[in-house]
């Protein structure tokens, strides 16, 4: 059985002190509006009627790590350790490495090194028969949805680092609206299941209202 | 909405040039500050600069703007597909004025098949998800086999695609395109009977991979070199299906290109389902111009008229055929026997091609050999371009061999004709209306006995099936990668979105405790050979 690590005082997120003001290349994602406008993303998150809610939880888990993943993985040449010495997302929150188990304190890694821990951890949890199990007659455990906010919690982080950091480029290869359709979508599942704490996501969060203002 | 993104994107630059200003107008706030700023803003500017990306970054946004694309057009199809099935499902327990014990009992079946679906839609399937039992096809870019699923022992039929010949011919969108039809035959009401049932698609590394239906009748092509001919009762029945298979897939917008009696396979009932959509093409596929450039070679030979003043006896000519037949069906280049003339052709050509392939396939019911046949390729291609000199020639030659009565010749020729003038032109019904399918239930069609009924001992019975030796693969067992997280690559691109669930497959998938056997209900007596086969056929030879 895989076992979250909990402990306060070992915590991975750290706001930076001493901050003053953000620069323009930090600041402009949160400009972004395009979207792939395919559909009601607002609707697309809502659990289905009568429909097993862990279930939907899984399938739409995979889903998200999966974009994220691929979104990454379209700008891994310019996320380097010199680029990106450390997880961050802007100048002002950084993220130490801790799963539980073979990291147990938090350490400080450059963002593609993170990038790599997370997703493989990710992947480790879904492939899990006993977290995410494939035969209907496996149950989920009781403690899954604490295991969904945790993966969660840390996909976002991906998403803060690539808005902050490599913004520009995503504009430059085309991908603005797809970025932005995925967390949108993201973060409007986050919202209706109450996945990610509010505090963790302040770093998008005038990317957020930009992103939210209009019905879809 | 390439104008508004455009208009998007210059907004951003505006608002760029807009900071700059405010940026400019600051006054400094100190030697520390001023540090830090002046090092965001060489950073920034370098960032501005370089305009060049490298290709596996290129080909990496590329795949994941085609995946983003396709998952949010599936998603909200299959949202949509959700919530129709929901609804269906009421109207038609009110329809029955159930009570309401009797709706919370449907109501809790559809729910467990939709659990079981979204459950099905995260997990990977992978070749080693099943069990190959045996090879019971091969073609030029991979082979069929059945298998058993591993998960809930059902049979099925796997079609495995080997993704780098694909490419090598420029296959990608012959592939694409069945993989597309089959998933879009699938609605609300199930499945199209007349087509063979996808149940999943996925792919790995190396191989794109169909699971199907099992169909355990074998083909059309395999029964005429059985029985050589079949009466015109016989010949009525099977065109009637192959007619009523065809609208169903022209009224998904779609053009088969390909209708060949190797295509038609015969279900354990004896009925048709019709199978291989490589060369279709519909309203969302490019159109593929491959039969054109194939036997564009041809066009200019001329040598070929004095060939054809050759009589051929029927005997000869039919000795040939079947000598080649199996050749062809195996081959890499194929025949263009059942193919209409303006398919041949670059010109612009419709549904109505496939009536064509279908007159083909009725004349060599009933004649033995389809009308164009030869000793070559080339030869072949002529006759079919010259059907107005050919033609009237080869339809003289069979009533004097045949015993062909006046509406079955009229059929075929209002078949083999010019696309307009032809048959079915006008809609189905002219089809359906013809003398020649006087008597012919067409709303029962599928329930009518067939004129052959397979001999099956067991549901992994393939002795329908041509015997296929198994290759010994050069390519080394690779360790199973399933789990691990792989990078798209431009090899990729042409196969994103390739993966497919079919909702019905949910029936009996993934551990469900009431497992059924893959034939469902069988009527035994005529599943177990309980009928001498060959009785009802006693007319077809001559």
């Amino acid at each position: 059985m895989f076992k979250i690590f909990n402990s306060d005082k070992n915590k991975t997120f750290k706001p930076k002190k001493g901050f003053s003001k953000g620069t323009k290349r930090h600041d402009l994602h949160k400009h972004a509006k395009a979207t792939l406008g395919s559909g009601n993303l607002r609707l697309a998150v809502s659990l289905p009627e009568r429909e097993d809610l862990n279930e939907w939880l899984a399938v739409n888990t995979v889903d998200f790590f999966n974009q994220i993943n691929l979104l990454y993985g379209s700008i891994t040449e310019f996320c380097t350790p010199k680029t990106c010495e450390v997880m961050s997302a802007g100048p002002k929150y950084e993220y130490l490495w801790a799963d539980g188990e073979s990291v147990k304190k938090p350490i400080k890694v450059s963002a593609p090194e993170y990038v790599e821990f997370l997703m493989t951890w990710v992947q480790g949890i879904l492939d899990d028969e006993n977290i995410f199990p494939s035969r209907v007659d496996v149950q989920f455990p009781k403690n899954f949805q604490s295991i969904v906010k945790n993966i969660f919690k840390r996909l976002f982080r991906v998403y803060g680092h690539i808005y902050y950091s490599h913004f520009t480029k995503i504009v430059s290869l085309g991908e603005e609206a797809h970025l932005n359709t995925c967390f949108k979508h993201f973060y409007f599942f986050i919202v209706e299941f109450n996945l990610v704490d509010k505090k963790e996501m302040l770093p998008l969060q005038d990317l957020i209202d930009n992103l939210t203002k209009s019905s879809t | 909405m390439n104008v508004e993104r455009k208009l998007e994107s210059l907004s951003l630059q505006q608002q760029q040039q807009e900071e700059q200003q405010d940026e400019s107008e600051q006054p400094n706030q100190g030697v520390e500050d001023e540090e830090e700023e002046e090092y965001d803003e060489e950073e920034y500017e370098e960032e501005e600069e370089d305009i060049n990306f490298s290709k596996e970054t290129l080909e990496a946004a590329m795949a994941t703007k085609v995946s983003i694309e396709q998952y949010y057009t599936s998603l909200f199809k299959s949202l949509k597909e959700r919530d129709d099935r929901r609804c269906f499902l009421e109207k038609k327990m009110e329809e029955l004025n159930l009570r309401e014990e009797q709706k919370s009992v449907k109501r809790r079946e559809l729910d467990k098949k939709e659990t079981e679906y979204i459950k099905s839609r995260r997990i990977r399937l992978t070749g080693h998800s099943f069990e190959s039992i045996r090879i019971i096809g091969r073609g030029a870019f991979g082979e069929v086999r059945l298998v058993k699923m591993k998960k809930n022992n059902k049979f099925f039929a796997m079609k495995k695609l080997d993704k780098s010949k694909m490419i090598e011919k420029h296959q990608t969108i012959h592939v694409r395109s069945e993989r597309d039809i089959l998933a879009d035959s699938n609605n609300i009401h199930g499945s199209n009977p007349w087509i063979v049932s996808l149940y999943y698609s996925f792919q790995d590394a190396n191989f794109l991979y169909l699971i199907m239906e099992y169909v355990p009748g074998g083909d059309m092509m395999t029964q005429l070199i059985k029985y050589d001919t079949f009466t015109e009762d016989a010949t009525r029945f099977y065109i009637a299906e192959t007619v009523l298979a065809l609208h169903s897939i022209h009224k998904l917008s779609y053009i088969h290109r390909d209708i060949k009696p190797d295509n038609l396979l015969i279900d354990q009932k004896g009925h048709i389902k019709v199978s291989d959509f490589g060369l279709c093409t519909g309203l969302q596929t490019n159109r593929v111009p491959t039969l054109a450039e194939i036997y564009k070679k041809y066009e200019g030979d001329n040598n070929i008229r004095e060939e054809d003043q050759t009589p051929q006896s029927r005997s000869a000519r039919f000795d040939s055929w079947k000598r080649q037949r199996r050749v062809l069906a195996y081959s890499n280049v194929g025949t263009p026997d059942y193919t209409a003339p303006e398919v041949l052709m670059k010109d612009g050509y419709s549904a109505e091609c496939d009536w064509w392939s279908v007159g083909v396939i009725m004349f060599e019911m009933l004649v033995g050999y389809p009308p164009f046949c030869s000793e070559s390729i080339r030869e072949t291609y002529h006759k079919i371009m010259n059907w107005k000199q050919t033609l009237p020639k080869i339809m003289e030659e069979a009533k004097a061999e045949v015993n062909l009565s006046p509406e079955a010749q009229d059929l075929i020729e209002r078949f083999l004709t010019d696309p307009m003038t032809r048959i079915g032109f006008n809609g189905v019904e002219e089809i359906q209306s013809h003398p020649f399918f006087k008597g012919v239930d067409w709303r029962r069609l599928r329930e009518t006995r067939p004129p052959i009924i397979p001999q099956l001992s067991s549901p992994t019975d393939t002795s329908n099936f041509d015997h296929y030796e198994e290759e010994q693969q050069p390519e080394p067992m690779q360790p199973v990668q399933s789990k691990s997280r792989r990078k798209i690559t431009s090899f990729d691109i042409p196969f994103i979105g390739y993966t497919y669930r079919n909702f019905d497959a949910m029936r009996d998938a993934f551990g469900s405790v009431n497992s059924r056997d893959a034939f469902g209900s069988i009527n035994s007596r005529e599943a177990f050979g309980s009928i001498n086969n060959r009785d009802s056929l006693q007319g077809a030879n001559m």
